[in-house]
Parts: structure tokens; C-alpha cells; sequence
């Protein structure tokens, strides 16, 4: 990571950013903090950050209210750091453009993690060729000739199942929401119908995964949504 | 007791005048011409029986033939349809029997005494029977009344809760005036302008409420039997309201013990499980940090993986203690959503997944399972809790299976291990809070599966635990199934 990264850190808990300061220097980030949402308006438009990492928890605004404030103006990949038990709030700003969560208490893998991830989508590479490892298995998806393979084996996917892997390979790594999901792969019109949603991935993890009672590719993350994963 | 007539407002709908007035008029006259034709008909056939008779017998059997008529109609049809059957039969018995025949002359004054007897007898014996009938129908209304009394008085016995029996008791009133009823407790005031017959509930504790009556047929109740009945009713409902809400009470003041007791149990359960873990990491991290001793690599990583360790047992800790507040504090809210359990027993088995390294984990979990509505956040919840469950108490290395079924009516999920299993007499108390299987060798606040109890049982769904065959022990949920599930449309062809 090139040393003149930005990240937008805010926190009001002293003891979370004395843990997530070296965390993110030691990855080459320069560290700007915040304490409040105000503050975290404020220094997002002075500095212009390359990652904002955001506790929904703050003392004077609603850590939605500043995700719905940063999108009115800038793409800055955020991730939210949230408590358990407060999955309608994460599902909240996902919807309104958040790019992922952690939620406490979390290790450092899982924090580079979402941050590399977030970086890259951030970049804005999309592939016509997918290939990516997870669980000791391979995926490959070409685009271009709408060919999926897990292993060396070529899998046959419904066309709605295929739309479904292919949205999420396409964000590899990051939640999608139920919502953005459905909106994606169904369109408008079936907007809440969260069963086609579990039926279709019921479908592509039979296909796909080596032991589809223990998932290793097609994630789920109760209450909010779901996720590719990668190693 | 009752407030005045004029509470009877003048807008009180009576549909049968209102709504339809047309068809109304001439329904009346059609029935006023029926009574009419009874009337003639009756008389007819009397005459026709007296034209028989007469000649073979004397001449008051002639009369007895009228009586017979009147009393058929009588009997059949209104008081005015009787008595009119009355003059025509005394009018008849004249012009055809009584000489000079075919006149209503009388020669012989002696007749029209005859005559006065045989009306007045007719009329008498018109008003009794009219006065039985009466009877009979009032006892027929009397005695469904009590029916319906009685179905009130025992749907809400078998029913709980202050708000289900208002509900029941406004459904039933509702039915017995053909309107609309309301029950007013003091309170935030809603649908006041809804006006009608007010019947205070008087419970033996002080008045409970007002049962708000709007009668949909104009005049019910307007007499004092009518009232009376509405009064019994009024005492059930008020009776039944009044022990609901002394059982509500209960209950809150049974949580508030219960919290109460938590609150307690938590204290001295912070003594015990928050200070080990504590006292591991801020030993630790002072012996790092300050160099005590002679702290080589290999040590520098035990004290490092005991801080990590102790870390994440405080945070399970704490997870459970606050779910279990929430529980206890009934604010925790079910979002049942129609889930897959696949998915969710597999996010389940990777969040636990370091705990479980080095068990084989068997999960058979049916390709065509139905889905489910349940709050995934919290099923989630409940299997790792009891896959922890699981890993801390059986041997390392033993095997873990999950297992689904379904039914048209429920789904039942099995957490089954290979561990030493429950002894009977624990297996109702181990779902206890705070309650630990006495000689149990690893420590925890006894929370885990009263939280798995708790959410389950908010679900509508129940929990036990079982001997498994060939030793271990099996842990059993089930989760109602509610409704037909949505229909998923399938999609084209694979390509």
C-alpha cells in the first residue's frame, strides 16, 4: 500500500482507536481521526480520505446519518464498525451505501480483510474473468462465454442462479444485502421477497460447494445478507 | 345503574326502516294480507264444518266448530288475525244458522246473547294463546341468552391476559346486540365518540371500566329485562377482566422478582467468571509489558494466546449475559422471516468453527427442507450455543452431528455429540438459568442454553435434550411452521 493513503477514522471509544491507530499505520495508512459525526463530515471534505471506517455508535449523530451524508457527495469506500444485535442498523448502511461491516469484538485479519476488500472494489476493477480460491476449492467464472467451473468441473447454472453467482463474484468478499441482491438479480419487482433469495442459494451451494451444510464459498451473514468469500 | 334512555342516540341506525323502505312497506302489507286471508280462510272452513253439522246436531255444536277455528288461528297467527276471525265467525254463525237464514237479522233475542258469549270466548281464548306463545318465545330468547352467556362466560375462562379477554368479551356483546360494543378502560381515550348504552364494570376491586353498548337494531334493550341480561353480561366481563388483571400483575411483579434475581445472580457470577478471565489478561500483559522474569519466545506466545483466549471468553460471557437481560426483560424483539436452515446452521458452524478444530462434524441437513420462518440473528444464536455447548463439554476429538427434519408443522433441529450425555434428573434444569450440572468441570455462568430455551420458546418452538444411541447426548429444537411458505417461481433451464 502506497505510503499517501488516507483513512478517515471515527471513533469516539479512546481505547478503539488505540487499537485500530497501529493497526492501520503498520499497513501504511495515514490515520486521520475523528470523534464525532460532525467532526467526520468535516475532515471527510477538508482531507478526502481513501477509506473511512465508521462506529455507528457516536455521541452527537447517528453513524447512518453519516453514511447518508458522505454518499451525498463521495464514493470513499466506508466500512462500519458496529455491535452485535444491531443487524437492522448494518442492513441500513449497506442499503444507503456502505460498503461492509465489522462487528465487535473483531481480529486484525478480519479487519485487513475487509479493508483490502473494500479497497480494491474502491479501484473499480471488474474482470470478465473471475478466479478465485476459497476452502481449498477453485471458481472460475468467464463472463465473456457464461462458463462457471468449480474445480475443474464444469457447472450448469440456471440462468437466474448464474446472474446471482456472477453479482456476487463481482463484489467478491463484500456483503450484499438481501435488497441489493434481490434489486440486482430479480429487479424492483421482488423487493422483500427474501425466500427466493434463500431458495436460489440453497441452489448454488448444493452446486458449488464441496459440503453445502458447511459453505466455504456462499457465506451467509444472518439477518443482513450474504457474501463470496475469498482467501 | 343505566344511564337515561336519551344516551340512545337518534342516529342509531335501524336498518330495516332505513336502508330499505320500499321493500319494507310492502312486506308489511303482504304480511297483514296474510293474516287477513288466515282469518277468512279459517272462518270458511268453519262454516264448512258447521254445514256439515247442522242438522244432525243441536245448535251450540255448531258454535263449538267456530271456537275450533279461532283457535287455530290463535294458535298460528297474531291476536288481530284472531279476534277478526272471531267477529266474522259470530258474523257467519248468524247469516247461516240462525233463523231467518242467510240474513243478519235475529228474531230471537236470545241468539244475540249467543252471540256475545261465543265472541267474548273466542277473544278469550285468543289473548291466552297469543299470551303462551308470547311466553314460550320469550323462554326461547331467555335460554339463548344464557347460551350465550355461557359461551362468553367460557371462552373467557380459557382464555389469558387482559387484552385477549377485552377482545372476546367486546365479540360477544357485539353478537348479542346485533351492533357494536366497546370496552372503555381509563387509559389514553380512543373511539369516545362512539355513543350508546353505558354499563359500568363494577369489579369487587372498584370499577374495572365501562362496557360501551351500540345496539344495531333500534329499541333492544329499551326494556328492563332487556337491560338486566345486558347487566349479567356486564358483570362476567367485568369479573373475568378484573382476574386477568390481577394475573397480569402477578406476572409483572413474578419478572420483576425474576430481574430481580438475575440482577443478583449476575453479581456474583461477576465475581466468579469476569475476574478469572480479567485477572489472566492483565497478568499477562503486565508480565509482557514490563519484562517480569525471564520471559523468552516461547512463553511471549503463551501469555499472548492466554490474553486472545481469555479475551474471547469474557466476550462470550458478556454475549450471553446481555441476551439474557434482554430475554428476562422481554424486550427481545422476534423478526421471523421465512429462513433457510441450511444457510443458517452453516453460518453458525463457521462462527464457531475454531472451537470445533479437530471434532469431526457431520451435518445432514435434507436438500429439499422447507423454509422456515424464524429470526435468523437469533437461530443463529441458539446453535452456537449449543455447538459451544457441545465442544466444552465432551472430549476433544469426539465427533458433533447437526441434523434437520421437517414436517408439515414444524422443523426440528438436532445437535447431537459423543460426550459422557445429561443425567435425567438434570435435563429440565440444565435450560435453568444460571444453573450448572453439579462436579461440571469447565466454568460458565450457566446461560447458554437458557438463552437457547428463551429464544426458542419465543418462537412458539420447545427444547430438550435426550440420550443419544451408542452414548452422547442430543440436543432437540423445534421451530413451528406458520403458513404455507411463499412460492418461489423456478426459473429457466440450466445452461
Amino acid at each position: 500500500v502506497s505510503q499517501d493513503l488516507k483513512v478517515l477514522l471515527v471513533e469516539d471509544e479512546e481505547a478503539m482507536r488505540r487499537f485500530l491507530r497501529p493497526v492501520l499505520t503498520g499497513q501504511g495508512y495515514r490515520v486521520i481521526e475523528a470523534t464525532s459525526g460532525e467532526e467526520a463530515l468535516r475532515l471527510a471534505a477538508s482531507h478526502d480520505p481513501d477509506l473511512v471506517m465508521l462506529d455507528l455508535g457516536l455521541p452527537d449523530m447517528d453513524g447512518i446519518e453519516v453514511t447518508r451524508r458522505l454518499r451525498e457527495w463521495t464514493h470513499v469506500p466506508i466500512i462500519i464498525i458496529s455491535a452485535r444485535g444491531h443487524e437492522p442498523d448494518k442492513v441500513l448502511a449497506l442499503d444507503l451505501g456502505a460498503d461492509d461491516y465489522l462487528t465487535k469484538p473483531f481480529g486484525v485479519q478480519e479487519l485487513l480483510a475487509r479493508v483490502r476488500v473494500a479497497r480494491r472494489h474502491a479501484e473499480g476493477k471488474t474482470r470478465s474473468e473471475i478466479d478465485l480460491v476459497a476452502g481449498g476449492g477453485r471458481l472460475r467464472i468467464d463472463a465473456a462465454r457464461r462458463r462457471v467451473l468449480a474445480g475443474e468441473r464444469e457447472v450448469r447454472l440456471t440462468p437466474i442462479e448464474y446472474k446471482l453467482l456472477l453479482t456476487l463474484a463481482r463484489n467478491v468478499g463484500k456483503v450484499l444485502t438481501h435488497q441489493q441482491l434481490l434489486r440486482e438479480v430479480w429487479g424492483p419487482g421482488r423487493a422483500g421477497q427474501t425466500q427466493y433469495l434463500h431458495v436460489y442459494m440453497g441452489h448454488l451451494r448444493s452446486k458449488l460447494e464441496a459440503d453445502p451444510a458447511r459453505p466455504r464459498l456462499l457465506v451467509t451473514e444472518p439477518g443482513v445478507g450474504y457474501r463470496l468469500n475469498e482467501e | 345503574v343505566l344511564t337515561s334512555p336519551r344516551s340512545m342516540p337518534e342516529a342509531t341506525p335501524a336498518p330495516r326502516e332505513n336502508r330499505a323502505p320500499a321493500p319494507a312497506r310492502w312486506a308489511r302489507g303482504a304480511r297483514w294480507a296474510g293474516e287477513i286471508a288466515a282469518a277468512v280462510g279459517a272462518v270458511t272452513v268453519s262454516t264448512g264444518v258447521a254445514w256439515i253439522l247442522f242438522g244432525h246436531q243441536s245448535l251450540p255444536d255448531v258454535a263449538m266448530a267456530f271456537l275450533l277455528g279461532v283457535v287455530a288461528v290463535a294458535v298460528r297467527r297474531s291476536l288481530g288475525a284472531a279476534l277478526l276471525a272471531a267477529v266474522l265467525s259470530v258474523l257467519s254463525y248468524d247469516f247461516f244458522f240462525i233463523p231467518p237464514y242467510l240474513s243478519f237479522t235475529v228474531d230471537d233475542g236470545r241468539h244475540v246473547v249467543t252471540f256475545v258469549v261465543m265472541f267474548v270466548v273466542a277473544a278469550l281464548i285468543s289473548t291466552l294463546t297469543q299470551r303462551i306463545r308470547r311466553q314460550a318465545s320469550d323462554a326461547e330468547v331467555r335460554e339463548q341468552r344464557t347460551a350465550r352467556l355461557y359461551a362468553m362466560t367460557r371462552e373467557l375462562s380459557s382464555a389469558r391476559g387482559f387484552d385477549a379477554l377485552r377482545a372476546i368479551a367486546i365479540r360477544h356483546v357485539g353478537e348479542l346486540c346485533e351492533g357494536e360494543a366497546a370496552i372503555l378502560v381509563p387509559g389514553p381515550p380512543g373511539g369516545a365518540d362512539a355513543r350508546g348504552i353505558d354499563v359500568p364494570l363494577a369489579g369487587a376491586g372498584g370499577r374495572i371500566g365501562v362496557l360501551r353498548v351500540v345496539p344495531g337494531v333500534r329499541g333492544r334493550f329499551d326494556d328492563l329485562e332487556q337491560r338486566a341480561t345486558l347487566e349479567t353480561f356486564a358483570a362476567q366481563i367485568a369479573g373475568a377482566l378484573e382476574r386477568a388483571r390481577a394475573a397480569d400483575e402477578a406476572e409483572e411483579a413474578r419478572l420483576e422478582a425474576e430481574t430481580e434475581r438475575l440482577r443478583s445472580a449476575l453479581l456474583s457470577s461477576v465475581s466468579h467468571d469476569l475476574r478469572t478471565p480479567l485477572a489472566v489478561i492483565t497478568g499477562a500483559a503486565t508480565t509482557l509489558l514490563t519484562g517480569a522474569g525471564a520471559v523468552d519466545a516461547a512463553a511471549q506466545r503463551d501469555l499472548l494466546s492466554a490474553i486472545c483466549d481469555e479475551s474471547s471468553r469474557l466476550t462470550r460471557l458478556v454475549t450471553n449475559l446481555l441476551d439474557m437481560t434482554r430475554l428476562t426483560a422481554g424486550s427481545l424483539a422476534v423478526h421471523k422471516e421465512w429462513e433457510s436452515i441450511e444457510a443458517v446452521a452453516g453460518a453458525a458452524l463457521g462462527r464457531v468453527e475454531e472451537r470445533l478444530a479437530g471434532r469431526p462434524i457431520h451435518a445432514s441437513l435434507p436438500p429439499d427442507l422447507p423454509l422456515v420462518p424464524f429470526d435468523a440473528v437469533l437461530v443463529e444464536q441458539v446453535l452456537i450455543n449449543l455447538l459451544e455447548n457441545a465442544a466444552k463439554y465432551t472430549p476433544a476429538g469426539s465427533a458433533i452431528d447437526i441434523r434437520a427434519a421437517a414436517t408439515p408443522d414444524e422443523v426440528s433441529v438436532e445437535v447431537a455429540d459423543r460426550g459422557p450425555g445429561v443425567p435425567a434428573a438434570e435435563r429440565e434444569r440444565i435450560f435453568d438459568k444460571f444453573y450448572r450440572v453439579p462436579g461440571a468441570r469447565t466454568g460458565g455462568a450457566g446461560l447458554g442454553l437458557a438463552i437457547c430455551r428463551g429464544i426458542v420458546e419465543a418462537h412458539g418452538g420447545r427444547i430438550r435434550v435426550a440420550d443419544r444411541e451408542g452414548g452422547g447426548a442430543v440436543f432437540c429444537f423445534t421451530l413451528p411452521i406458520e403458513g404455507a411458505p411463499p412460492a418461489v417461481e423456478e426459473d429457466g433451464a440450466p445452461t
